[in-house]
């Protein structure tokens, strides 16, 4: 699993490649805590190379989200697809957490 | 029946998932369908992980066969404490952000993956049946 954060103006942006499993959901919440701490308001996840996500991925990007709304802010997803998404759904992520169809919808 | 050993620990997870995969493949389940289930297989070897031996050292059992009617019967068992994985209550996957509980989901997806989950004790043995059904 890799994660990169771009920041910009509008928006951080975390990017998340692999899988987001037992194993790496602990680093992803870690490395998610960390950018909500130095300030993040508006978190946008891009999700097109996240190729799997388990309960303990969900429940690290819960977390995340929880955080960031206690100081005001959104974590919004961009990029899901195949299982993910149908996990995302199934899960009711879809109702906590807006998507949108492109990074740049997510920043307009 | 074909059956797997393992110890229970996040290292041993992936030869259980990969054990069960490699039967649902040879038994016809589509790609997407295969992922679901080791996703699924997934999520019950974690718990077990996590919480069936409370830190000592165990074991989960992993049969795995399929049956004349194409279907995948799956049967996971430890000997760690009494758990009936079906009094669980699901979260509610309807609640805001800040209401929403952050656990549970594991057995939620398990559920939602597999077409039956049957859960027995014996022996000392939680004992859970997961059954996938050919698509109709």
């Amino acid at each position: 699993m890799d994660i990169d954060v771009t920041t910009t103006a509008q928006a951080v942006i975390v990017a998340v490649r692999g899988r987001l499993d037992t194993t790496s959901a602990p680093v992803f919440e870690q490395r998610l805590a960390d950018v909500i701490t130095q300030g993040a308001t508006y978190i946008v996840m891009q999700c097109n190379e996240l190729a799997y996500i388990n309960s303990a991925g969900l429940r690290s990007v819960l977390l995340g989200g929880k955080k960031l709304q206690a100081q005001q802010g959104r974590l919004v997803f961009v990029g899901l697809q195949g299982i993910v998404k149908e996990i995302f759904d199934m899960a009711g992520f879809s109702t906590l957490f807006q998507t949108f169809a492109s990074e740049d919808a997510a920043l307009a | 029946m074909p059956t797997i050993i393992l110890s229970a620990t996040l290292e041993a997870l992936a030869q259980g998932t990969a054990f069960v995969a490699e039967q649902a493949v040879a038994a016809g389940f589509l790609p997407k369908r295969v992922m679901e289930i080791e996703l699924a297989i997934e999520e019950m070897l974690t718990n077990i992980c996590n919480y069936a031996y409370c830190g000592r050292a165990g074991e989960v059992e992993v049969r795995c066969y399929v049956d004349e009617a194409r279907c995948l019967q799956i049967e996971i068992s430890d000997t760690g404490v009494p758990f009936d994985i079906l009094s669980v209550s699901s979260p509610d996957v309807t609640s805001d952000l800040t209401t929403r509980a952050v656990g549970g989901l594991g057995l939620f997806l398990v559920r939602k993956m597999v077409d039956e989950i049957t859960y027995r004790r014996a022996n000392d043995h939680n004992i859970v049946r997961l059954i996938v059904r050919q698509p109709s």
